[in-house]
């Protein structure tokens, strides 16, 4: 077998791939129109625009200690776990901005047991779900931290900010708010139009395309920095909009993302994940991790307390 | 008053500790270099403890960055946001009560205000405290006349590059705060003499005369100083007379009101000025110090008063009435034209060593024969309370005669009385070249005679030099109060500026003129201040002239 080509993946290798393909990525089963911005399907190059009031809004997890109840015989798994959102404004420079840790103490089988303070700084509030499972307990966690990423992201963009959240968007609200997608694990292009996508130059994107039955988004693919010698889906990001905003609108809103993204890139020696792991986000990610605050420190506090008589009393 | 915090104690990456700490400064206040501190904070067992401090240095940088390219991210692109954290370290200089704990990080840091400014600069302590000019918050600093009046200790050494450093500025305005301040200097007070050489220009022959580029600002700084804006009340002025006869001064910018001072051939040999002339620290090493003590005791046991002609005297058949007429009959004893030398006169050393000897009188008779006259008339040290003495028109070795003949009057007249009281203050610049660190000379060993036992005998130097390191160590030590101006970059390192803390001797170098670094033995740390512009005029052209038809019509 002769090779035309080889590219080193430029994430970092724990993070997977910003690809996940091994020839092309897979197509979406998603019915996706590919025609609601423009029939003649080739690279779009926005006009410059001004830099607008932009908020990136980022959210981290964590698991501070597993936990276990007993209650009528049997015992229910619990976690306790930190999590964090905030915002980096920019506004000519870059700012920190709505940064909040929230603490949760989850615990399944229906259990809800209520946990004393264990300091004023660290107090877990409680949730409950019916099931048992270690990744149930989890999930339960991930969505207290979209919960807070999108009250935030949904405030600020109320607020007339544009709005850049990591990740698929889930809020459907006529706001200006893109959600802003760096890996790829699947295509919602034709091979036919591909090519499109693959050929853009930083500052350049595709037409609009639509897809989704439940939370229906306007999307399209752009390239946030130039990526020789890589794999031809590095440095191309999606970005996705709510179809509750017109579509005009949500043209606009891609003309000027498109513009700007490229200023935020990261770079190969900034971020083990550049260039799709814009500045903004990796460093609010940094904060908000040191946030969380030292997790063997957090876990002692609670063991502590739970040896303290802060358990379950209910 | 109301407290001013100025940010919290650090103990995030480096712990805090009871010498030294750092403070994260608030983002709308400011710590600058100098700035005086207080941490408070709970010991158990013992309460609260107040811990003073100096600022030593200020830093700023970004946190959130990892890059320093990122400087461009944050600042120019503005992708990447930081945080801005501002912080000084801080040199703890006094604890308060003295338990020594690190202050507790997180706990806040006041700006010293009023008593805790007292405290931090010991001036609860100070016995008697007189004020030299200001530190950086625009309040006084003081010294303590307890080290300075041989209480506790004596002497003031100033060090500092010429021109820029403000030695003799400073040691005036200090003389000025001295000699306004009765009521601080207590007993000693009454009667203090200050005798003053001017080394340069003829900078110092205004001291009597207003300032016309006072401004109101620095009039203002006198009188929070409590001093009033005025030249020096009490001066007298001597400068060397212009040629062999005739008593005028040899002034250029000002004639009037200065004394000419010299000698009678009677006061040169009584008072054994012949000492002063061989002061090279090469003449004890060639024995030339020797002959001069053989012809100094000589001279003394053969002169004879002469009825009538006071200043002049008889040696043997000779009438002596100028240094011409000495050196003549000591070449008569140590270099006869016809016959041999009187080895009662030179002590037997080799015929070259007596050659070698007269030739340095003859030349000594070319540069300071004005001074040895007649007529001689000697600097009254007592008539005025500030004398100064012009030197800067002498040669080298006529200045260290003077320097040497009146700093050996001074010391010998306080020997006799053995009195600490009057006070005897004498200011002397380039202090290397009397008391140089190497080689050995009657002034040197007065000098040091001055530094060592001066404080008992209530005779304080005040000794500048633009490097310490170049003067006699024994002079430099015996000095409690340490004052130093700008410094070349290099004598900053050396072990004559130990008592400044590091920072101190980065930015000694940087030091602006009028500004000065002080130790004192009652504040284990160095105070850098500012002292006011002078209200007495220091060239001809600051000075303002009375009218002399004033009150007439």
């Amino acid at each position: 077998m002769t090779v035309d080509q080889m590219w080193v993946e430029s994430w970092s290798p724990e993070y997977g791939s910003s690809s996940e393909v091994d020839d092309g990525l897979a197509p979406s089963e998603e019915e996706v129109d590919l025609y609601v911005e423009t029939a003649d399907w080739r690279a779009l190059s926005p006009e410059p625009s001004s830099s607008p009031l932009v908020a990136f809004i980022d959210g981290v997890d964590r698991v501070d200690a597993r936990a276990f109840v007993g209650h009528s015989m049997s015992t229910a798994p619990g976690l306790f776990g930190s999590v964090a959102a905030g915002a980096v404004v920019v506004d000519g420079r870059a700012r920190f901005e709505a940064c909040e840790v929230q603490r949760w103490s989850v615990f399944g089988d229906g259990v809800a047991p209520r946990v004393r303070p264990f300091s004023a700084a660290i107090t877990y509030r409680g949730r409950s779900i019916p099931g048992t499972r270690p990744e149930e307990l989890r999930y339960e966690l991930q969505k207290a931290r979209s919960d807070l990423e999108e009250d935030l992201a949904r405030r600020l963009a109320r607020g007339g900010m544009l709005v850049i959240a990591d990740g698929p968007l889930r809020v459907r609200e006529p706001v200006n708010l893109v959600g802003y997608i760096k890996s790829h694990q699947k295509t919602y292009l034709s091979p036919g139009h591909a090519p499109v996508a693959l050929g853009l130059t930083p500052g350049e994107r595709t037409p609009i395309f639509s897809f989704g039955r439940i939370r229906p988004r306007y999307s399209w693919y752009t390239r946030i920095a130039p990526a020789p010698h890589q794999h031809p889906w590095a440095a191309i990001a999606r970005c996705e909009v709510s179809t509750t905003v017109e579509l005009r609108r949500a043209i606009g809103l891609a003309d000027v993302v498109t513009h700007h993204l490229p200023r935020f890139a990261s770079r190969g020696f900034w971020d083990t994940r550049a260039p799709q792991n814009l500045v903004p986000i990796a460093s609010l990610e940094r904060k908000l991790w040191s946030l969380l605050g030292n997790r063997e420190l957090v876990m002692r506090r609670i063991r502590s307390g739970v040896m303290a008589g802060g358990r379950a009393d209910g | 008053m109301a407290e001013e915090q100025v940010g919290l104690v650090l103990g995030v990456v480096e712990p805090a500790t009871s010498t030294q700490f750092r403070v994260v400064i608030d983002e709308d206040n400011y710590l600058q270099l100098d700035d005086l501190v207080e941490a408070r904070t709970q010991v158990p067992k013992v309460g609260e403890v107040h811990l003073y401090g100096l600022v030593t240095e200020v830093a700023a940088r970004y946190e959130g960055a990892r890059f320093e390219s990122d400087m461009f991210l944050i600042a120019e692109e503005g992708s990447l946001p930081a945080e801005l954290a501002r912080s000084a370290s801080v040199q703890t200089i006094r604890v308060d009560p003295e338990i020594w704990v690190a202050p507790d990080p997180g706990e806040p840091v006041y700006r010293v205000r009023g008593h805790s400014r007292d405290k931090a600069l010991y001036a609860d302590q100070m016995g008697r405290r007189l004020p030299i000019g200001f530190a950086r918050d625009g309040d006084p600093i003081w010294v303590d006349l307890d080290f300075f009046d041989g209480r506790k200790g004596g002497h003031i050494s100033i060090s500092g590059v010429s021109g820029v450093a403000t030695k003799t500025s400073f040691a005036l305005a200090f003389l000025r705060s001295l000699t306004a301040h009765p009521d601080v200097l207590g007993p000693a007070a009454s009667n203090v003499r200050v005798l003053v050489f001017n080394v340069k220009q003829e900078d110092l022959l205004w001291l009597d005369k207003p300032n016309r580029g006072l401004t109101d600002e620095a009039r203002l700084q006198w009188t929070r100083m409590g001093i009033p804006s005025e030249p020096f009340p009490s001066v007298s002025f001597w400068a060397p007379p212009r040629g062999a006869v005739g008593m005028v001064p040899d002034t250029d910018s000002r004639t009037e009101g200065v004394s000419p001072f010299s000698w009678t051939p009677r006061e040169f040999i009584e008072m054994g000025l012949l000492r002063f002339l061989f002061t090279e620290t090469g003449d004890f090493r060639q024995q030339l110090t020797f002959v001069e003590e053989r012809v100094r005791s000589q001279l003394a046991r053969l002169a004879q008063p002469v009825e009538g002609r006071d200043g002049v005297v008889r040696i043997g058949t000779r009438l002596v009435a100028s240094l011409a007429d000495l050196v003549d009959v000591i070449e008569q004893h140590l270099d006869p034209p016809e016959g041999e030398p009187d080895q009662s006169w030179t002590g037997r050393v080799q015929g070259g060593t007596a050659q070698a000897f007269m030739r340095r009188l003859r030349a000594a008779e070319h540069r300071i024969g004005r001074l040895i006259r007649a007529d001689g008339n000697r600097v009254d040290r007592t008539a005025e309370a500030v004398t100064v003495v012009d030197l800067h028109k002498l040669h080298d070795f006529a200045q260290r005669f003077v320097v040497g003949a009146l700093l050996d009057e001074v010391f010998a007249g306080k020997e006799k009385t053995g009195q600490r009281l009057p006070l005897q203050v004498i200011l002397l610049d380039e202090l290397n070249k009397y008391a140089p660190r190497e080689g050995h000379s009657p002034i040197k060993e007065t000098l040091i005679d001055i530094a060592q036992r001066g404080r008992s005998l209530g005779i304080i130097l005040i000794g500048a030099q633009q490097t310490a390191s170049r003067v006699a160590p024994e002079v430099v030590e015996n000095a409690s109060i340490r004052v130093s101006g700008r410094l070349d970059a290099a004598e900053a390192e050396r072990a004559e500026y130990g008592w400044m803390l590091p920072s101190t001797r980065m930015r000694a170098r940087l030091f602006k003129p009028g500004t000065m670094v002080v130790f004192q033995p009652g504040i284990p740390a160095p105070l850098v201040f500012t002292f006011p512009y002078p209200p007495w005029a220091t060239r001809p052209e600051e000075a303002v002239e009375e009218d002399p038809f004033e009150g007439l019509s």
